[in-house]
This record gives structure tokens, sequence and C-alpha cells, in this order.
């Protein structure tokens, strides 16, 4: 009978804070399912099962695993060490309450914390003390709880749960699938063949039988020997048979070297399909991205290029766009440069009539007398303009020489301000009027400007986001570690590749021709022992050659009977897989492909994704790869003639993988596994009034789901303070 | 139930079931349990069941020479 997890309760168990009776889950047979956000307890509620199965429990930090007594202060809720003094002691506990077909089973692991300090969160300033754990065990007819004392009992009853070497398909949280099945490494789907089948029971007894042929054989040419009615045709008879058997021992050994050389280019190969799913295509897309960076330099430089053209123009003086916003400015200056011009003028012309009021005031034209006729009339002592005499010393003799001296005189000028502001206004006239009739136009320069910038960015950015595209379908065909720019790492993957794909046929044809050779000497060594078989005396006991002849059918029929069983399991994981796969993505709107098995040269199980006409595909996205393996490991799991008595505990396993995937995973779990208790973040929107999204909704109404849990935190609250709510919702 | 599944998929093998005169219903029928009908069921029956009670090949031996009466 299967077991099925009937409870869950905590005690301070990180956020789950208050006794076992205030945060317990009830789950039934069926699907179970708690819906949290992010830091409401999913991680938790997995880690109290850390906890039980091996005593650890998960650090959010750094994904490590760390011991319960070293993590203890962490896993203790925060409310309530905040809420224990010192000097007070403070308990911290699971508790998971399971039934088999018989038997009911409660486990209790706990400790106790004592405050020896201040600081809350420090190590030291608490005594922890680990408790004894709790088992009691009932059964259900009489149902009162008796404690196990027995240290290996209660292991048992732990490992019961779900068992150990099955927890890896029974018990993991999302990204933990991915490493579930190794589809890189042949071993992966052998190893779990091998766990979750009784094909290892076949190995078992043909070895057991192998050795029992040569017992019985040895034994039976003891009893040859001892008689005396043997010839020397028996003798070497005997002796041909052990030199085939030589051979064929030798022909075995070489058989193994070709598998192991098999495997190891198959791993190779396989490793690089996984790697880069399709180098050719990987190279393609190394190819496009080169162009594709190529012009994004240029257009990238183009961009730059136009920016600081922007720039310098700003400093080179005749760029309209420096005069934005000066449009008033003009007539502004026009009345105020007329202002200063009156004033600056009516101050000279005061200053220089104070000072020499003649030169203002004269009559003669300017220049007038020339100077040719000035030193005439000097000369002469007389003024040919008033025919007057002028005599030398006298005022009018002075008055010539003052005329004659008149250009001199007018270039010394005398400075009427402190500063004069002339030449600085009719400079700034100057040079602003070639941006006059601009001002118009400004606008439409900078939008023109503005349009051709933003073309040039969204140019950019498209190009930018393709690069980022092709990067990233490049990345999805690469894992990580792996990745390499350039081409050549791609030739050396497809050079690699084709040299794994050729050493696999190498080795394929040999093992081929090993084991015609292998066939040839086992058929010699048939027909020998016939001849052995006639040959030997008639007065040995029946049951010696009756205990050969027996064993030595059964060890024929025993390997025949594990390949078929191999060859069965095969097709029968074949079948299962894509039945699992197929209702795991009914919900997609893509097609997805097939999964083939098969089995290789080496003996191993192959896995090949292939579409409708059989060829293989490769680059599916990653929730098909996601969904791919659970359908392995499904088929794995209800592949095997029993049926499957283990919960399935999974925490976020289809974490953003969207609804169609999770719609899916819903409706398949129930094919498989007889409980699951699927922790899941999908369904949470703290937005809709009912916090469930539309699946999680009709969730509640699918017959399928036997329980629902919605989990909440009031994230407004400091940390000490927070604590998750559990709502039972169905 | 698993023991038995294992011992009529080994004598299903056609050459064991000609060779040995077992008949597809009386294939159907075998377990792992005595009475046996036939040496050959006999022998693999102990092999099957001795193997799960972790007998190594040469305890298993020695059951079987008791078996053809020669141990």
């Amino acid at each position: 009978m299967a077991s099925i997890i009937n409870s869950i309760s905590f005690k301070n168990f990180f956020n789950y804070y208050g006794d076992y009776d205030t945060t317990k889950y009830d789950f039934e047979k069926g699907v179970n399912v708690v819906v949290a956000d992010n830091g409401a307890g999913k991680s938790k509620f997995f880690n109290a099962f850390l906890w039980l199965f091996y005593d650890e429990v998960l650090d959010s930090d750094d994904k490590k695993r760390k011991s319960v007594k070293n993590f203890a202060v962490k896993i203790i809720s925060d409310k309530a060490k905040n809420e224990t003094s010192i000097g007070e002691t403070v308990e911290s506990g699971i508790k998971v309450e399971y039934s088999t077909g018989r038997y009911k089973f409660q486990i209790t692991k706990s400790f106790s914390a004592t405050r020896i300090g201040e600081k809350l969160s420090d190590f030291d300033s608490w005594q922890i003390t680990m408790d004894d754990m709790e088992v009691d065990k009932t059964d259900h007819v009489l149902p009162k709880y008796k404690p196990v004392y027995d240290a290996n009992e209660k292991q048992k009853i732990i490992s019961q749960l779900i068992l150990p070497t099955l927890r890896q398909y029974s018990f993991f949280q999302g990204e933990e699938v991915d490493k579930m099945i190794d589809f890189s490494k042949k071993s992966s789907i052998e190893d779990a063949v091998r766990t979750l089948t009784n094909i290892s029971k076949y190995e078992d007894i043909a070895q057991i039988v192998e050795d029992i042929t040569n017992k019985a054989y040895n034994d039976l040419n003891k009893q040859t020997k001892s008689t005396s009615d043997h010839n020397d045709r028996l003798d070497s008879a005997i002796k041909l048979k052990e030199s085939l058997q030589v051979q064929l021992s030798k022909e075995n050994e070489k058989l193994e070297i070709q598998k192991e050389l098999y495997e190891v280019a198959e791993q190779e190969k396989n490793d690089l399909e996984q790697n880069f799913a399709n180098a050719e295509k990987r190279k393609e897309l190394d190819d496009k991205l080169s162009e594709k960076n190529k012009t994004l330099r240029r257009v990238k430089e183009e961009y730059d290029t136009f920016l600081e053209s922007i720039n310098n123009r700003f400093f080179d003086g005749n760029f309209s766009w420096i005069s934005l916003g000066f449009e008033n400015s003009v007539l502004d200056f026009k009345h105020k440069i007329k202002e200063f011009r009156v004033k600056r003028y009516e101050k000279k012309t005061l200053l220089g009539v104070a000072e020499s009021p003649n030169d203002y005031f004269t009559i003669l034209p300017a220049n007038s007398p020339d100077t040719v006729t000035l030193e005439q009339m000097i000369d002469g002592e007389h003024c040919h303009v008033c025919d007057r005499p002028a005599e030398k010393g006298s005022d009018a003799y002075n008055y010539l020489l003052k005329l004659k001296n008149r250009p001199n005189e007018n270039t010394t000028k005398k400075e009427f301000v402190k500063n004069d502001l002339e030449d600085f206004f009719g400079n700034l006239q100057l040079n602003a009027s070639p941006f006059l009739n601009k001002f118009e136009s400004i606008p439409q320069s900078v939008l023109r400007t503005r349009e051709k910038e933003l073309e040039l960015k969204k140019r950019l950015d498209k190009l930018s986001s393709e690069a980022k595209a092709l990067k990233s379908r490049r990345k999805d065909i690469l894992i990580a570690g792996t990745e390499s720019d350039g081409n050549d790492n791609a030739s050396n993957i497809i050079n690699q590749y084709k040299g794994s794909i050729r050493r696999t046929e190498q080795a394929s044809s040999k093992i081929e021709r090993i084991e015609n050779t292998i066939k040839d000497l086992k058929s010699k060594i048939t027909n020998t022992d016939k001849e052995i078989t006639n040959l030997r005396p008639k007065d040995i006991p029946e049951g010696f050659s009756i205990s050969y002849d027996i064993s030595q059918d059964l060890l024929e029929a025993t390997h025949k009977a594990q390949e078929r069983v191999f060859d069965k399991m095969v097709s029968l994981l074949e079948s299962h897989a894509n039945n699992h796969f197929q209702n795991l993505i009914k919900y997609n709107d893509i097609q997805g492909g097939f999964l083939k098995f098969a089995k290789t040269p080496s003996g191993g199980i192959s896995l090949d994704y292939t579409d409708d006409a059989g060829n293989e595909v490769s680059g599916a996205s990653e929730g098909f790869q996601r969904m791919k393996k659970f359908a392995v490991v499904m088929s794995i799991i209800s592949a095997n003639t029993s049926q499957y008595n283990y919960p399935l505990l999974a925490d976020a396993p289809l974490s953003a993988f969207g609804n169609a995937f999770n719609k899916g995973f819903f409706d398949s779990i129930p094919n498989v596994f007889p409980q699951s208790i699927i922790l899941v973040k999908d369904l949470y929107d703290k937005d809709l009034d009912g916090k469930l999204t539309d699946l999680g909704q009709k969730l509640m109404k699918s017959d399928t789901i036997k329980t629902l849990y919605l989990n909440e935190v009031d994230g407004e609250l400091p940390q000490i303070e927070r604590t998750t709510k559990i709502e039972r919702r169905k | 139930m698993e023991r038995n599944n294992i011992l009529k998929e080994i004598l299903s093998d056609p050459e064991i079931m000609e060779k040995y005169k077992i008949k597809q219903n009386s294939l159907d029928e075998l377990t792992t349990n005595a009475p046996y009908n036939k040496k050959i069921v006999e022998v693999l029956s102990v092999i099957i069941n001795e193997n799960d009670n972790h007998l190594n090949s040469s305890m298993i031996y020695k059951k079987i020479k008791k078996i053809h009466n020669i141990g």
C-alpha cells in the first residue's frame, strides 16, 4: 500500500509561527496544492521534509544545505525569538503524520533554544538542545499511538515514507528536475531503469547460473576422469572446448573494450549535442550575429558622430540654436542701443562744448582752408578769408596756427565716459545680425535634428535587440560554461561532434564483428559440448549430466530473458513517456515532438526527440525540456510493473513555465503518483480578490485536486513580526 | 509475484519450452513454490528464491546438487 502523508504541522519553524495545532496542513490521497507567493513558506515547507529525511535545511541565502543543529537559530521563527526573554526557552519543530495500508505513523523532530544573549539573530545568543526524534505508531483498527523506541525502526519508518533511492524522483525542487534525468548521460536513464525495475534481478540470476554451470561442468569432468571408461577423443574434445572458451573470453574482453569506446564516443556526442544542440545552427547564428554586430557598430558610430557634431556646432559661432530664446531681445536691444547712443552723444557733445566751444561753433567748413593756403597765410601774416592782417603774435596769427595743426588735435580723442561700450555693443550687433532672420527656422531645425536622432536611436535599439535576440538564441543552444565567442569554437564543436560520431560508428562496426566471432565460438563450443556429451562414459551418475545440461540451458535462457526484459522495458518506457509527454503538453499551443528510446550497441538506452517524420528535433524551449524530463521520470515510475507507492513532494516544479504546462502537469501527476503535494507560486495573484489566478480557480473546481491551501504573509510588517497564515481553500 | 514472473519469463524461451516440454498453459501457472513437476523449474525456482535470501552461488549449487541426487 502506498504511503500517504496525512498532515504536516510546524512549531515556530521559520515563518510558521505558533504551535503545531495552529500551523497545520491536512492532506489527502490525490493532488494537494499549496499556493504561496515568494517568501510565504513554500521553501520552508520543503525544508521540513529535508529535516525529516536528512536532518538538514536549505539556506536560501547560499542555496546550500546546512545541518539543522548548526542552522537552528535561523530556523526559529523571528517572532518567537523576539518574544523569548533572556533565560527563557523556545521550541521549534516539525511533525509529520503518514499512513500506509496498515499503520499510521507520527514523526516529530524538534529542538529547544534558550536565549542567553541580547542579539536576536546572533548564534552566540542561543543555546541549542536537539530533542530526541519521536516516532509513534498506531494501526488503523484501534487508533492509539504508541512510541517506537528502536532507533533502527524509527529510521525505517522515515525511509518508508519515500525510499531513499526513489527520493530523487519523488522529492525535489524546481530546477532539480533538470538534474534528475541528464539526457547527455546515457547511464542516467539506465540507472533510473535499474532503480525502478527488476532488471538487476535477471543480471544477478544470470551470474549465479553462470557460476553454477561452471561448477556443474567441473563436477562432471571430475566424474569423467574418475572413471576408467574414457578415451583420447574425449580428452581432446574437452581440451578443444577449453581452448575455445579461452578464445571466447578474449573476444568478450575485446567486446567490453569496444563497448567502452563506444560509450565514451557516444557520451561525447551526447555532451556535444546537449551543449550545442545544433552546432551548425549555432554557426549560422554566429555568422548572423557577426554581421549584425558589424552593422550595429557602424550605426553606433554614426549615432555618436551625429551627437558629437551637434555638440561641436554649439561652439562654432554660427549655430542658430544658440540664439534660441533671444527672439524678444532683438527689439529690446534696438531700443536700448538707441537710448545708449543718444545718451553717449549727448555726453560727448556736452563735454566737447564745455572744453572747446569754438570747435563746435566754427563757421568754416571742415578742412577749409586747406593746408597750403594756411601756410601762405601764416607766412604772409595775412588772413585771405577775412582779408585782414594777421601779424605774428596776434590772435589772428595764433588762430591760423591752430587751424594748421587741426588734424593732430582731432586724432587726440578725449575720454568722455569711463568705459566706452560703443564698440562692444556695436560688435554685439554686428555678430548677432546673421542670426536675426533665423529665429523662425530654429524650432523646425531642432525638430528635424531630434527626428534624425530618434531615427538613429531607434535603428540602434532595433539592431541591439536583434543582436541580443540572436545572442539569446545562441545561448539557448549553448550550455553555461561552454560559451565562447567567434566561429572557431562552433567549427571545433562541429569537428568534435563529427569525430565522435565517426568513433561511435567505428566502435559499432567492431562490436558487430566481435559479436559475430563470439556467436561462431559459442556455436563451436555447443557442438564440441555435444560431442563431449556423446563421448562421456556411460557409468557417470545421470544427475551430473542433467545438472550441467539444465544449468547450461538456463544460462542461455536467462541471458535471452534479460535481453527481452530490457527490450520490453525500453518499448514500455517509450510508450509511457510519450503518453505522459502528450498529456503534459496537451494545453500548449505548440505541438511537441516524440520521445524515442533506443538500445545502443553498447547495451545502453539512448533518448532522441523526434518530429512526426522521425527527424531529430533540437532547440526546444526550456518548458518543453522540463516536460521531457518529467515525462521520462513519470514513465520510469509508471512503466514499473508494480505500483508506485510513494508521494510526490515538489516545490515549484514548473516555476514560470506558464499556465499551459501547469495545467497539463496537474492533470498528469495523479496518473503516476498516489499522492502529490505541490508547492506553487504560479497560481497566486495578490491583486485579485480571491488571490488565485484563473487556473488556480479552475483547479479549485477540479476533482483531481483534493486540497488547496493559500499561504500569505503580511509583507508590510517588519520581518520580526512576519508570520505565515495558512488558509485552506479546498 | 515478482519471482513467479521472473521464472515464467526465463522459461518462456521457445527452445526451453520445446526441449523440456513445457506447454503455454502450464507456463502461465508456474510458481517458484513447491511442488515442482519438472527439474528445470525446480532448479530455477531454487536459484530465484535463494538469491532473494542472499545465498551465494556455492550455497545455491549445493542445494541444486541435492535436487539431482548428486550432493
